[in-house]
């Protein structure tokens, strides 16, 4: 079937191939602290991106997932450098290229035309001097020169009905007459107008109130399925990633330390830190359940512990996890933890009649 | 119900309202609420943005005087306090901002913080016995050792050890009730647990009394489940109760639509919750409150000629007298916005492959 806005803008794409969309091996990021020191935020990302599936990047705050994030669109802020490693992304034509040897003007086409990002905060990413019309015709006009105005108007028209605004109030709006869920589906619009194959979303609906969110959540929904584009989003919320993703990627001081589908992530977690998450979020429905904290924070990047990164608040550390660092290897087909006692490791919620 | 009535009332709220005057016109913020507050209770007011909670919580604290009502602390009309007296509440009723990072002085250490309000309101006698209250606080909030963080500047900590200051600071005014609006929104998960454990100690322990203000349903239910909680819609409570009925059998379509809309840490019982779909995500204008119910134009159940016409008032729910909602057609909610369980185990039209729930 032929997605919408693939027969738009672009030749259908091929969605056949079982073969990744992006390759990412080995990719580290260092950020720089000073002339000739730099902290290592991302380390040895081993990662492939399928086609048409939702992946979340999920942790505490500074454990890399927008880094690594970003990262695979060469959006990192001006300190990140890749300092090692390789990120593959097949072009429609089918063609592997290689995303870190692009040129500027090459990287510019990518990133909107096969990629794009949307960022958290939906105020800040709109130009709130421009009506959201020429918003739509400036990103549209620097990919497509030879587009048509007229075609121009319908292709935001069709955007915006897609995220379910009406276009006749959205066009001719200024970002500070819209809410902030219209403001964010503006942005969700605003970055598949080009019909990208990969759209990177950082935090997509916090912030925002919850039917908002609800709202947003079901429309990516839609979308994706409608569009076939390949998703990554990055979330600190985890119910976020049960509702919206195919596989997770839980991470822990830079590294990937748990991957694998969504059901598995949540049914049969194998990496404490991933079960430590989920038994720290309260659920809504039903009675209540035991809800525990990590002690501790995650570690800063310039004093990653030695061995597992996790190894000082884990509460199952044995003397070997302060000394060697557990590879990411499979525990069960298509699931890889990085804990060495993965095994036997399993999430267990007990309900509690009491409170707090 | 009767539990709470045994305790201490610190609180009353009562038929609070609050008009903002603005150049478009004037804006009812709150209106006619009503809330009583108890030591070692806890109150959750649970809404969406614009829904007032945060006016509500401002009012309580005494940082709002309300157009309209009274608040009663301790049995008197704050509004009748002499000085000496408003500076006893003022003192007994302390405001946790959602904030760490805003509502704390930069230029100030930790130490500072805390110091200069126990010296200032006279709770100590004494540097050395507000330094060593400065300690005991910290403890008291989980920063130890003391020692490690009363130099420190806010910019050195966490956003958590910063709302653990925070607390900190309402602490040394030995507050009998403590207002946080938001208070854990913006920390990560885990931390967000132990700061929500923390303030449990403070409710069992030194029976202070809370009014917790979130737009988490999940929260108030994991905070709020012994004490009551009410839900908040465009300046009006809409539903009230014991916390674990408002939330585990919501009776108000407002509050079944929040429910719906949590997502859940479980796949398959989330991706079943799309159904309750409302006409209209976005919150009408605080300028323009739809006439009759005012959630009718959202309202999935709304019928015209009935919800358009006049405000319902707060009816008993299921002939209780503690759960109240505001809506007309209550005996109709429970099959008209089935909840997800309902939708999961009838195994309806559930969108998540078979797969899903097996693994569990």
């Amino acid at each position: 079937m032929a997605s919408p806005a693939g027969d738009i803008l672009s030749e259908p794409r091929d969605h056949n191939s079982g073969e990744p969309l992006v390759e990412i091996r080995d990719l580290s990021v260092d950020y720089r602290t000073g002339r000739k020191t730099a902290v290592s935020v991302v380390k040895d990302i081993n990662l492939d991106l399928y086609p048409g599936e939702s992946v979340a990047l999920v942790g505490e705050s500074g454990c890399g997932k927008t880094t690594l994030a970003l990262a695979i669109l060469r959006m990192l802020p001006k300190l990140g450098v890749i300092s090692k490693g390789s990120i593959r992304f097949r072009r429609r034509s089918g063609e592997m290229m290689d995303v870190l040897a692009l040129g500027k003007e090459e990287l510019r086409r990518f990133r909107w035309a096969e990629s794009s990002v949307v960022y958290q905060g939906a105020m800040n990413s709109l130009n709130p001097l421009m009506r959201i019309q020429a918003q739509f015709v400036e990103t549209i006009r620097a990919h497509r020169k030879d587009m048509s105005s007229a075609r121009m108007h319908e292709r935001a028209a069709e955007l915006l009905k897609l995220v379910q605004l009406d276009p006749e109030r959205v066009l001719p709006a200024y970002p500070h007459e819209l809410s902030g869920g219209m403001r964010q589906r503006v942005l969700l619009a605003l970055g598949l107008v080009l019909d990208p194959q990969l759209v990177v979303l950082d935090e997509p609906t916090t912030a925002l109130d919850i039917l908002t969110q609800r709202s947003v959540v079901e429309v990516l929904r839609r979308l994706q399925s409608e569009l076939h584009f390949t998703m990554v989003f990055v979330t600190h919320d985890l119910p976020l990633a049960a509702e919206l993703a195919d596989r997770v990627a839980t991470m822990y001081g830079g590294r990937i330390v748990e991957l694998c589908d969504v059901h598995e992530t949540f049914y049969n977690p194998r990496h404490p830190y991933t079960i430590g998450l989920i038994k720290a979020v309260p659920p809504v429905t039903g009675d209540p359940l035991e809800v525990l904290s990590i002690a501790g924070s995650p570690p800063g990047f310039g004093d990653m512990p030695a061995g597992c990164a996790f190894h000082p608040r884990c509460a199952f550390a044995q003397e070997r996890c302060a000394v060697d660092e557990p590879p990411l290897e499979p525990v069960d087909p298509g699931h890889d933890a990085a804990c060495f006692f993965a095994d036997e490791m399993s999430l267990e919620r007990k309900p509690v009649v009491a409170d707090v | 119900m009767s539990e709470a009535t045994q305790r201490e009332l610190l609180m009353r709220l009562e038929n609070i309202g609050q008009v903002f005057n603005t150049k478009r016109g004037d804006v009812r913020a709150v209106d006619d609420v009503n809330l009583d507050l108890h030591a070692g209770r806890v109150v959750c007011l649970v809404g969406e943005s614009g829904s007032g909670k945060t006016t509500t919580a401002r009012i309580a604290a005494g940082l709002n005087s309300p157009t309209d009502g009274a608040v009663w602390f301790d049995g008197r009309d704050v509004t009748s306090l002499g000085r000496r007296d408003r500076g006893g509440y003022r003192r007994a009723v302390q405001y946790i901002h959602q904030d760490p990072y805003a509502s704390l002085n930069p230029t100030r250490t930790v130490e500072s913080t805390l110091v200069a309000p126990m010296r200032k309101h006279r709770m100590v006698r004494g540097r050395r016995a507000a330094h060593e209250r400065a300690e005991e606080l910290l403890k008291e909030v989980d920063l130890t050792p003391p020692g490690n963080f009363l130099p420190k500047y806010p910019h050195q900590l966490s956003g958590g050890q910063r709302q653990r200051v925070s607390v900190a600071r309402a602490l040394t005014m030995n507050p009998r009730l403590i207002i946080a609006d938001e208070a854990t929104s913006m920390l990560d998960v885990s931390i967000r647990i132990s700061m929500l454990r923390m303030l449990g100690k403070l409710r069992d322990d030194l029976d202070v009394g809370f009014l917790f203000i979130t737009h988490d349903l999940a929260l108030a239910k994991y905070f709020g489940w012994g004490g009551e909680t009410a839900v908040m819609y465009l300046g009006r409570i809409v539903e009230r109760g014991p916390t674990a009925r408002v939330i585990n059998e919501p009776a108000h379509p407002y509050t079944r639509a929040l429910r719906q809309a949590i997502p859940e840490p479980d796949p398959t019982l989330t991706r079943n919750k799309q159904g309750a779909m409302l006409r209209s995500a976005e919150i009408p204008n605080l300028l323009a409150i739809p006439h009759g119910c005012p959630f009718h134009p959202r309202c999935p159940m709304a019928q015209p000629g009935v919800c358009d016409v006049d405000r319902p008032d707060l009816f008993p729910v299921g002939g209780r007298a503690d759960h109240t909602a505001a809506c007309v057609r209550l005996d109709d909610v429970a099959a008209e916005m089935p909840l997800s369980e309902a939708l999961v185990s009838a195994n309806g039209e559930g969108t998540v492959p078979a797969e899903g729930g097996a693994t569990t």
